[in-house]
């Protein structure tokens, strides 16, 4: 009977957990700002002079969303125009974007980056509280434990961009 | 076996032919000649004759003759009829004989074994292809053991069995047919079957945990890039629904205390990567620490 009881013990397979989360390339966070990026892209209008020659989505600091991007969406196109994805490490050497996505270490940096892009349609993305007030558009934030965003139309029409219907109601927050 | 056969025959010669038992005396003579086929159709003769299906031993010849029936000619069929006719009649044999008669003890000891082997055969057969066969036996197992011997306690049996059914439909639902909400579903149901008898398995709240865990990463996981906004958040709100279903059987896990089944360091990365998932993120980083500290402490 003993010897019965410890093969059903032994039975029991190893079970381990997926933590396919920590690792960089299969982070669920990553994966989902990615997504909305991507869709950020296509459910906003920039002006006509903007919507010729390519798309280009810049991360200014380190994060693996950049990664995310260059591997999901560099082959990708929005309209016409192909997505190319730029990495910026500083200030003074960022080009400008259709979308620039400014990791929460450099947040500081949204009002420079607002002087510095305010003729260019650049749709500027923050990830940290507040920061619609210092003239980003769409601020990513976590609402009811999902990652959700919040956008500014005000900020969006300063930079001539329109906010598509789809993108706003699915919005946590408008102003 | 020929030894089990050997002792049975001992025992029987020491007790004899009995007067006014033709029937019953017929099947012993075809036991002792091991013609189990014959003798089992004399004995069946014998308890159909009144006067000899009161005498306990006929019963108890009977067992004998079935018991070799099932394990020398049937070779130990799983699914034979002879196993439980053996069974019915160790157990007559008792009723008959009362409490402590001449043949308790080894109407017992055969009763047991053959049980067991409805044990044995759920063991068997505990695999991806025959588990559904090898709960069949289980419950025959159960049944027969709980008739035959009704004190006995067999929760921790049943804990353990249905901790390694779950475990064969989650490697289904792994493996073999991921999309399986069947599977999945079913593996959930037996967990909680196991909770219900053992509030505090820790095993079971552990695993229910990963599944719905791991259901709602893959979810996230699975979105394609130009997944259309509404499924992006659709795809959010069912995986947050998993996420907050896992919880509370991580955290159960993690406070039962000696829990010999898991590493604690496995509990403390299951609800680390919840609170992530969750975007809780202090209570991600003190599970992180404290994982951490689990790790250290391993590694001294």
């Amino acid at each position: 009977m003993k010897r019965l009881i410890l093969i059903l013990i032994l039975a029991l397979p190893n079970m381990s957990w997926n933590m396919v989360w920590q690792q960089n390339d299969k982070d669920t966070h990553v994966r989902l700002k990615a997504l909305y990026v991507y869709q950020f892209a296509t459910l906003v209008d920039w002006p006509k002079e903007f919507k010729q020659g390519d798309f280009f989505i810049g991360v200014f600091g380190e994060s693996p969303l950049y990664n995310e991007l260059t591997t999901k969406y560099s082959n990708k196109a929005v309209g016409s125009q192909s997505i190319k994805i730029k990495s910026f490490s500083n200030y003074n050497e960022i080009s400008a974007c259709h979308i620039l996505v400014v990791t929460p270490d450099n947040s500081d940096k949204v009002g420079d980056l607002v002087k510095k892009f305010k003729t260019k349609s650049t749709l500027i993305v923050t990830e940290k509280e507040g920061k619609l007030k210092d003239g980003s558009i769409i601020n990513f934030v976590v609402k009811d434990h999902k990652q959700s965003y919040e956008l500014s139309k005000t900020n969006a029409s300063k930079h001539k961009l329109v906010i598509g219907s789809k993108l706003e109601n699915l919005a946590s927050k408008v102003e | 076996m020929l030894r089990f056969i050997h002792i049975s025959l001992f025992l029987l010669l020491t007790l004899g032919v009995r007067a006014q038992a033709p029937y019953m005396n017929k099947a012993l003579e075809a036991y002792q000649a091991s013609d189990i086929v014959k003798a089992a159709g004399y004995i069946d003769s014998a308890i159909a004759n009144p006067d000899e299906a009161k005498d306990p031993f006929t019963w108890h010849l009977r067992g004998f003759i079935y018991r070799d029936y099932f394990r020398v000619v049937e070779k130990e069929n799983r699914n034979s009829n002879k196993r439980p006719i053996a069974i019915e009649s160790f157990m007559k044999s008792n009723e008959l004989e009362g409490n402590n008669g001449e043949n308790t003890a080894k109407n017992n000891s055969n009763i047991k074994s053959l049980i067991i082997s409805y044990y044995n055969n759920a063991v068997v057969l505990m695999d991806t292809a025959h588990y559904r066969e090898s709960e069949k036996f289980y419950v025959e197992y159960r049944n027969w053991m709980l008739r035959a011997f009704p004190a006995t306690d067999l929760k921790k049996q049943d804990v353990d069995y249905y901790n390694a059914l779950a475990t064969i439909l989650v490697k289904l639902y792994n493996h073999v047919d991921h999309h399986s909400e069947k599977y999945f579903d079913s593996a959930v149901a037996v967990y909680k079957k196991v909770i219900e008898l053992d509030s505090n398995n820790c095993l079971a709240h552990y695993q229910i945990g990963i599944l719905y865990y791991n259901k709602g990463v893959e979810i996230l996981l699975g979105l394609e890039a130009g997944t259309p906004l509404e499924e992006i958040v659709k795809a959010q709100d069912e995986c947050v629904r998993l996420f907050l279903i896992s919880k509370p059987h991580l955290y159960r896990a993690w406070q039962i205390e000696n829990c010999q089944s898991i590493d604690k360091v496995e509990i403390a990365t299951g609800i680390s990567g919840i609170h992530y998932q969750l975007n809780e993120a202090e209570e991600h980083q003190r599970f992180e620490e404290i994982k951490k500290k689990l790790q250290e402490g391993k590694n001294e």
